[in-house]
């Protein structure tokens, strides 16, 4: 006796029942099985930062503002008002706020726009217009008395060069490979350029990193952005940020 | 076939297939949403493209992965031949995923800056004088245009154009693609990967691609008759009782195509090109249906008098001569013009139709 003929489907026939029966079973399992696929690689996924960009909520929050090397509004701090709060400033999209800001260089404001939180750091998005407006009752000499530029020694960090919008909470992740070419775009646009370090108690943390002459150095670590880097320079605190100004030839890829 | 061109010439076959693949799709990427934004909230949160990135990514992979699983599988085990019958929808849905992907991509890192976007894809992010350091979204890229050039150029309307061969040649392109995708994962996600799944991802995908591919070859490589065509031209087939009714075998007589040599009506023989003339199916792996020899791929008929399809299509294939010595058979290995009629042999006293194989 000879053996049944296997079945052959051809698409403009009508489908064997033989195929139909392996097909309606399989298919279920199949649709099903993409949302149990989904379901569990979505779950693999690691948490977020612990950040918030809270785009959309707009805050306001005044006090002095420097522009050099990158805007910072200096507060005092809302919940202790014995610190003063630096907040750094940026633009909207992957842009420095400089241009925005320089007009009111030194003088005291109120500035508008999305929080941007991490840890103890803190930033604001700006937009293109109206983000800046000359505030009254602030004694501006009460707070710039209390900023100092503290010198805090030669230093030699290891670590990570981000832009520091996306770290603070815009991208997570806001660092390594996957990040490295949108931190690039974002550094070419002026935004703060910041090295991650990794502490021995396994904490990171951030140093504003600026240029030998202390101007920004955002351009200059461009293209080093999201690589590991070992940077020699001269660690200065202002307000509550700390600054790394780099010594010549003192930033080297690991 | 060839009789004219519609965008879709739909069937309730291709509808449910679509159905499923779409319903697949987006249970897929809804349920990764969901279980992201579950287990993640407050300032823990993921963003939502990069949420969207991922579930597109690991869709387009899985996809592609299945796409090219499909061919070897369908050669293995003929149960498999309906998922193939309809892979050029596979493969244009597999496109729309990795295009939301790259676009989405394209738009959260490379958008809202002073680089045109475009540009910043192929210049920000890595540096092409180190082997380790390429940008892998350039890899991404590159295979993505890939992808678009073989989904663009999927329709019959193409096939037909350009001739199979030459359209054939550009949708092998898919392996390339492939490769690039899997070195875009591995320089790009995989070096930041927190889960430690993606390298199991990649090496069960390559695994799977590779060893289908590879079973399959041995298999289809055991089943060809290999004959030396060196001392004549007509070369040994066999005894024709051996070849199952309505159906054939495969010669490999060292030329540039296998000969497709079919029994049918119980006594009947004839030899064709093993090489459908749409999308280079393998006609020895067909039937004869209703006359003519069909394709196991998408179903496209020729009759065994002269390697025509009938009116009013109009592809062709080359045909062969056969000859019997008792019950041996020989086949004539030099073809003759597509499309050129020959005698159809007839065997003497097999005219019942049972099948032998």
């Amino acid at each position: 006796m000879s053996k049944p003929e296997p079945p052959f489907f051809v698409g403009y026939l009508p489908t064997p029942q033989a195929l139909a029966r392996f097909y309606q079973p399989l298919v279920l399992v199949l649709v099903v099985g993409c949302a149990m696929l989904g379901y569990w690689l979505g779950a693999q996924q690691k948490p977020g930062a612990p950040a918030v960009w809270a785009v959309g909520a707009a805050t306001t929050m005044s006090g002095v503002l420097q522009v050099d090397p990158y805007p910072v509004l200096h507060r005092v701090h809302p919940e202790d008002p014995a610190r003063i709060e630096s907040v750094l400033l940026v633009r909207q999209g992957k842009f420095a706020a400089t241009g925005l800001a320089r007009e009111l260089d030194g003088k005291a404001v109120d500035v508008t726009g999305a929080r941007i939180s991490r840890g103890g750091w803190t930033m604001l998005e700006v937009s293109s217009g109206g983000s800046f407006a000359p505030a009254d009752g602030i004694e501006i000499k009460a707070i710039t008395d209390r900023l100092g530029t503290e010198s805090l020694g030669k230093i030699v960090l290891a670590g990570e060069i981000v832009d520091s919008k996306c770290f603070l909470g815009v991208m997570k992740p806001g660092a390594g490979a996957i990040h490295k070419s949108c931190a690039e775009v974002c550094l070419l646009g002026g935004i703060p350029s910041m090295l991650v370090a990794k502490a021995s108690d396994d904490r990171k943390y951030g140093y504003i990193l600026v240029r030998p002459d202390g101007t920004s150095a955002s351009t200059l670590t461009a293209k080093l952005a999201g690589e590991a880097v070992r940077i020699t320079g001269e660690l200065e605190r202002r307000g509550d940020l700390l600054y790394l100004r780099m010594a010549e030839n003192g930033l080297e890829r690991i | 076939m060839s009789q004219g061109y519609v965008p879709v010439n739909w069937k309730r076959s291709k509808q449910v297939y679509d159905l499923c693949l779409w319903a697949g799709i987006l249970l897929y990427v809804a349920a990764f949403i969901v279980v992201t934004n579950t287990l993640y909230r407050g300032d823990q949160a993921l963003p939502l493209l990069t949420v969207l990135l991922r579930a597109t990514s690991t869709c387009a992979f899985v996809m592609l992965t299945l796409i090219l699983c499909i061919g070897p599988l369908a050669r293995l085990d003929r149960r498999f031949l309906p998922l193939l019958y309809n892979r050029r929808h596979f493969g244009v849905s597999m496109f729309v995923v990795a295009l939301v992907h790259g676009l989405l991509a394209v738009y959260w890192y490379h958008s809202f800056g002073p680089v045109n976007p475009l540009v910043s894809v192929f210049t920000s992010g890595g540096d092409y004088r180190s082997v380790t350091d390429i940008p892998f979204e350039v890899l991404g890229a590159v295979a993505l245009m890939i992808l678009f050039v073989l989904a663009a150029t999927s329709h019959d309307y193409w096939n037909a154009t350009l001739g199979g061969p030459l359209w054939k040649a550009i949708h092998l392109c898919v392996y390339p693609a492939y490769a690039l995708i899997v070195l875009h994962i591995v320089f790009g996600a995989l070096q930041q990967d927190a889960t430690g799944l993606m390298p199991w991802m990649v090496m069960v995908s390559v695994g799977l691609v590779g060893g289908l591919h590879v079973s399959a070859a041995l298999t289809r490589s055991g089943a060809d008759r290999q004959v030396s065509s060196d001392e004549s031209q007509w070369v040994p087939v066999g005894n024709y009782r051996d070849i199952p009714d309505n159906r054939a075998v495969t010669i490999d007589v060292d030329t540039d195509e296998r000969i497709a040599v079919f029994r049918y009506s119980g006594n009947r023989l004839c030899a064709v090109s093993n090489v459908c003339q749409h999308q280079n199916g393998p006609l020895g792996e067909g039937r004869v249906i209703d006359g003519f020899i069909t394709c196991p791929w998408h179903g496209y008929q020729y009759r065994p008098e002269d390697g025509c399809s009938p009116p009013p299509f109009t592809e062709k294939i080359r045909t062969y001569r056969l000859k019997l010595e008792g019950d041996r058979l020989f086949v004539d290995a030099e073809p003759l013009p597509e499309g050129t009629p020959r005698p159809v042999l007839e065997a003497p006293g097999t005219a019942d139709g049972q099948s032998n194989g």
